[in-house]
């Protein structure tokens, strides 16, 4: 996959969202092999301690796990993951609504409409 | 490192000592060409005078000009080297600044003693069908004889053994040689001192310099030659002294090319260390 | 603790009726850190890299790099890239490489070598025969191909093509060593700030900021390209 940074924002809270995102996806599977720092920051472009950043952010909430000579790991914990992942999708869904009530839509409205669209296609 | 920068350097200079010294044999065979061409009659007589006037004007310029172009090759190769862009490189390498001056020193002095053997060598070469020709005789061998008896009847009569004057002229050139590029870098390095207009300034270093030695050099040695020449009025006593005048004139110049050279290598060096200041 | 590169009240005049390239710098960096030298053109970027390398003296004030001052021995601590080309024209890409590694101990011929078929550059093309960009690429690849302490890259992308670029960034990212540091001076930010961690900006011979790039986004909400255009506004 491309990562996509944008320079406005702290780079190592993207990072952070994008590689849990990879993880939620199943990208890399629970229980995988993580590459190294060294290839994710290459692979990114972006700084070597920036990404160590980002996945000691992952670690400290338990999405990943350090093992002493092997690397690092996605959990095993798949009841984590798939908290993660409901929480995510619950922000998304969150924004969604607000964004169709900015344009004008009630609750109704807005249920029917993604029926309608979800149907359509 | 010492060995590894002479190597870079040798390999960076030998082109183009090759290349002035190739010129050298150049004139030298067309010179003696030339003149075998002239002896064997294939010009005609009159042509003579005329002919050798030019050759011997291209023959002198070639000489001169190969002098000039190995200084001057010198000096360009030491300021491009270690002043201009490629100073980047060398002023970062882990050596030290003695090191970068003496390997190029080292290499430029065999450069250099090379290009004078061989010019001294060619002159030598340039002289015996010169000398035919004039005694018009057709063997090489008449004037070759003719030359090694009056050297050794001159260095008989002086009372000089000829292998030791060799030797200690010899040693004598690689001096004068060595102070002379030594004061070619310092004068390049003085020029780098200068706010604006480098090179200019390096040039008019050198021939301040230049006339710094010539000053020198007379006064060193004119109260020898004073006291020599009052001493051989009476003829009987000229043989004798002849010998001691020549070497302690080559002692005193040898002496103070030494004292010009070390002084022009410490200025250098001191230049480099703490004033270094690469545009 | 003890910095790598430490700079104190450094001062270099050129010329006594101009101002001052550097007017007292002052800075301390450390091991193990990316760091973007920004500033426009003249405020005294190169200057003061020149002064690290030993290539000036400074007029007044020090600069020290573990705690030494200029010298032979800071020099193969020190992994330069000049902004121009200090190579010998006349010389192979071969001859180069066993030109750095006669020189410096922690230089890996093997290294360039393979940096040199990644980008197709022929090692027994003479270095005049090459373009400017392909010269740039080769001046950088053996200057990375050091294992040094820190890693001096004066605008090391200026001259090369986007492709190049990301290929090199991705080579400094993973060649270097986790506790060497590396001081790019550039203008060309949006290009490489991603891999910074700190920044400087100079202007007119001094520090005018010297902050973490991640706190700089945080704070003003925008990318250090865009900062930097506020800041040195015309």
């Amino acid at each position: 996959m491309t990562w996509k940074l944008d320079s406005d924002r702290p780079i190592y809270a993207q990072l952070l969202e994008q590689i849990q995102m990879q993880i939620v996806s199943g990208q890399y599977p629970s229980g995988s092999k993580l590459p190294s720092v060294r290839e994710l920051a290459a692979h990114a472009g972006v700084n070597p301690n920036t990404m160590q950043k980002a996945l000691a952010e992952l670690e400290r909430v338990g999405l990943i796990q350090t093992m002493r000579t092997a690397g690092r790991f996605v959990t095993e914990d798949t009841l984590l993951i798939q908290n993660i992942r409901q929480s995510l999708a619950r922000e998304q869904l969150a924004g969604f609504f607000q964004n169709m009530r900015q344009l004008g839509y009630q609750k109704e409205e807005i249920l029917s409409f993604l029926k309608a669209t979800y149907e359509e296609g | 490192m010492l060995i590894k920068l002479m190597k870079y350097e040798w390999k960076a200079t030998w082109k183009a000592c090759a290349i002035i010294n190739f010129f050298t044999v150049f004139a030298t065979i067309l010179g003696v060409f030339a003149m075998k061409s002239l002896q064997n009659g294939i010009l005609h007589k009159d042509q003579f005078t005329y002919i050798a006037v030019i050759l011997f004007v291209f023959y002198y310029l070639s000489i001169i000009g190969v002098s000039f172009s190995m200084s001057i090759y010198i000096g360009v190769r030491f300021y491009c080297n270690l002043y201009t862009d490629e100073g980047y490189l060398m002023h970062t390498l882990p050596v030290t600044k003695r090191q970068l001056v003496l390997s190029k020193l080292l290499i430029h002095t065999v450069c250099t003693m090379i290009t004078q053997v061989l010019l001294v060598l060619s002159i030598c070469v340039m002289m015996f069908p010169l000398l035919a020709l004039l005694l018009d005789e057709p063997a090489l061998s008449v004037p070759m004889t003719m030359l090694a008896k009056s050297i050794q009847e001159a260095t008989g009569a002086m009372g000089i053994s000829l292998p030791a004057f060799f030797l200690c002229s010899m040693i004598a050139a690689v001096i004068g040689q060595t102070s002379g590029i030594l004061s070619i870098y310092c004068a390049i390095s003085l020029g780098q001192t200068f706010h604006r207009h480098k090179v200019m300034g390096s040039i008019l270093c050198y021939i301040g310099i230049y006339c710094l030695i010539q000053t020198a050099t007379t006064i060193l040695t004119m109260p020898q030659m004073y006291a020599h020449t009052s001493q051989m009025e009476s003829l009987s006593v000229i043989n004798t002294h002849a010998s001691a005048y020549l070497y302690s004139m080559l002692l005193s110049i040898s002496v103070e090319s030494l004292f010009i050279g070390i002084a022009c290598y410490i200025l250098t060096l001191h230049l480099m260390n703490k004033k270094l200041n690469l545009q | 603790m003890n910095y790598l590169l430490e700079a104190n009240c450094l001062y270099k005049r050129y010329d006594s009726k101009k101002a001052p390239a550097l007017n007292g710098l002052t800075l301390n960096i450390p091991s193990g850190r990316i760091v973007g030298l920004l500033g426009p053109n003249g405020s005294g970027k190169t200057t003061f890299i020149k002064l690290i390398n030993g290539l000036l003296t400074p007029t007044s004030g020090t600069v020290t790099i573990g705690g030494m001052t200029p010298g032979t021995q800071t020099k193969s601590l020190i992994s330069y890239l000049p902004e121009r080309t200090c190579l010998q024209s006349s010389m192979k890409i071969e001859e180069l490489v066993s030109f750095f590694a006669d020189f410096y101990p922690d230089f890996s011929s093997e290294k360039a070598y393979h940096m040199f078929s990644s980008l197709h550059i022929n090692p027994s093309d003479k270095l005049k025969t090459l373009s400017k960009g392909t010269r740039e690429k080769v001046q950088l690849i053996l200057v990375m191909s050091r294992d040094a302490q820190l890693y001096i890259l004066d605008e090391p992308i200026a001259g090369v093509d986007p492709a190049a670029r990301d290929y090199i960034l991705k080579t400094i990212i993973s060649n270097y060593n986790e506790n060497a540091t590396i001081l790019i001076s550039t203008h060309l930010i949006s290009d490489i700030e991603n891999i910074l961690d700190d920044v400087i900006f100079i202007r007119e011979g001094n520090v005018f900021l010297y902050a973490s790039a991640e706190a700089i986004r945080e704070e003003k909400g925008k990318s250090l390209d865009a900062y930097f255009r506020e800041v040195f506004t015309c």
